[in-house]
């Protein structure tokens, strides 16, 4: 089975500091790879190359999308959710606080209505395939809503929508690209076990029914262990480990980069 | 009473004007949070189109429904493609630098814009011919007839079109939930895969295409104009903009109308020569109790 996402001897430089040092590993579609690693580690770093934030000082990052092998090197701003169909939330919440739920579901389909709307034209002569491409946006919207248990809010503001709710549709919100590859920086963080239990269910519901590839970086080692097919550790930007959850909870290495060792 | 009714309708025709130019600083600011000060002298250059293709129509001698049309669409036309140029010139180089360098381009590109018309146009005023003449009488008995002309009741009428077709486009079309996307987060919405230049781009146009309509009134209204008359109303709808409350929309509105009515009541009343002292002067006292207009939103720093 070929990978989803292969990254291969990444290495990014901020002047001497080696955030990234070679750094190798794959992702697979189906599959929740985390990352995780002491803070500072360089594993949001990771998120900002693959999301063009950043341009590596080497290496390569390759998403393959049927049959086609696309550098994400190449993609910057907003193609890389438009063409190279990778989403990615923040350690904070950036929903658009002053639009309605449904409204920054709809944001997110902006480019197909765009298009059926002939750059608005159609949409402010309120033409019957404008609107009908429409109602299929909303339709999908409200079906992620309802996964989410969301659909009685759909008209508040998303910013009066309590933590919890606002992670949740956050990650929905990425969903709504259509993604090949999902990053999720610390989705957990903050939330009560209760809402972290419910995270862990959306995540495996998208991976399991989206067949979308999920990439994650966590602290909270609850969700980490819970849900993960893959864990890749990171300490000074280097890989010190890469295994299943069951192998990375017992490995030395790991416990001595977030422990500490003996004298 | 008849005084009152008399000026009450200049200032709301006044107040049209200068909303529909206030809307280009506010969405301006909403989205890149810059002040355009070029916007004025894209609202000369909308009169100076204007009154071009209305001396050219009028030449050819087309109807008079026609020729507003057309005037329309060829002052909107050209307006939008200065706007765009302005900003693709001007402001997007600059979009990654400090808060002040777009500033301070948006001054430079108005000395520009202004220099450029009085170098191609001449530095004397241009008059045109009114074309829309007559209008409704109303209290015909009384010692003060009120006048309310046709053609004050075509900028206010066309006024309330655009803001009408504005409202809905910024509210209910995509590209209105894109650009307020902007507004909000302009880093998010990139990785939504919304295009953010295309949508700034797209906001200078339809900034620039409502200040062209009121240049366009302007040249019908006043009958005269020259370079220079975008900078002080470029200034004053400015003030409309930051007195709703700059960033909000019907702000903008209610701002461009309360500042047209204040000064046409200061001159109806007191005099003439203060109208913009009286203006610039109530600005101040409404920014010492609202400090962020009537309609703006408060900064509330959540901690």
């Amino acid at each position: 089975m070929s990978s989803l996402l292969s990254v291969e001897n990444l290495t990014m430089k901020f002047g001497g500091l080696v955030a990234i040092d070679d750094l190798s590993f794959n992702a697979q579609n189906n599959q929740i790879t985390s990352i995780i690693g002491p803070n500072g580690a360089g594993k949001t770093t990771v998120f900002n190359c693959l999301t063009g934030f950043y341009k590596p000082t080497t290496g390569q990052m390759y998403l393959h999308k049927d049959e086609n092998k696309v550098s994400l090197r190449k993609y910057t701003d907003f193609k890389i959710a438009h063409v190279a169909k990778v989403a990615r939330t923040f350690q904070n919440i950036r929903l658009f606080p002053a639009m309605s739920v449904l409204e920054n579901l709809l944001v997110a389909q902006h480019n197909e209505l765009m298009f059926a709307s002939g750059y608005s034209l159609y949409g402010l002569l309120n033409l019957k395939s404008y609107r009908e491409k429409e109602k299929q946006a909303v339709d999908k919207s409200k079906y992620w809503l309802d996964i989410i248990g969301l659909t009685h809010r759909a008209d508040d503001n998303a910013g009066d929508l309590p933590y919890g709710d606002q992670r949740k549709l956050e990650i929905v919100r990425a969903m709504c690209i259509e993604p090949k590859l999902l990053c999720l920086d610390e989705p957990a963080a903050g939330l009560n076990p209760k809402e972290s239990a419910e995270l862990n269910k959306l995540l495996k519901f998208i991976k399991n029914e989206k067949k979308t590839g999920i990439l994650l970086i966590e602290h909270d080692m609850s969700v980490v262990m819970g849900i993960s097919d893959h864990v890749v550790v990171l300490n000074y930007g280097k890989k010190i480990f890469e295994g299943t959850a069951d192998q990375t909870k017992n490995s030395k290495e790991v416990i001595e980069a977030y422990l500490g060792v003996d004298e | 009473m008849e005084y009152f009714i008399q000026q009450l309708v200049n200032g709301i025709t006044l107040g049209s004007i200068y909303g529909l130019i206030a809307i280009g600083y506010t969405m301006v600011y909403g989205i890149i949070g810059m002040i355009n000060f070029a916007h004025g002298d894209i609202f000369m250059i909308g009169a100076f189109v204007a009154l071009i293709s209305f001396i050219i129509f009028g030449l050819i001698g087309v109807a008079l429904p026609i020729i507003l049309l057309l005037v329309l669409l060829i002052a909107m036309l050209f307006t939008a493609c200065y706007g765009w140029t302005v900003e693709k010139l001007a402001y997007k180089p600059l979009r990654g630098s400090f808060r002040l360098a777009p500033l301070i381009s948006a001054l430079g590109m108005s000395i520009v814009l202004q220099n450029y018309v009085q170098v191609a146009q001449g530095a004397r005023v241009k008059p045109m011919q009114p074309l829309f003449s007559g209008g409704l009488e109303f209290f015909k008995n009384s010692e003060f007839i009120v006048t309310v002309s046709y053609l004050q009741i075509f900028i206010v009428i066309l006024t309330i079109i655009l803001m009408g077709i504005f409202t809905y486009l910024i509210t209910k079309t995509d590209l209105g939930r894109a650009q307020r996307a902007c507004e909000q987060d302009r880093t998010m919405t990139a990785l939504l895969g919304i295009n953010v230049d295309r949508t700034i781009s797209i906001t200078f146009i339809i900034g620039s295409s409502l200040a062209s309509v009121a240049g366009m009134m302007f040249v019908l209204y006043y009958g005269v104009i020259d370079f220079y008359i975008g900078f002080l109303a470029g200034i004053k709808a400015f003030t409309a903009a930051v007195l709703g409350g700059i960033g909000s929309l019907p702000g903008a509105m209610l701002g461009g109308l309360l500042i047209g009515l204040i000064e046409t009541m200061w001159s109806g009343y007191v005099s003439i020569e203060y109208k913009d002292v009286a203006a610039f002067s109530v600005l101040i006292v409404v920014l010492i109790f609202f400090p962020t207009g009537f309609l703006g939103k408060p900064d509330i720093e959540k901690v």
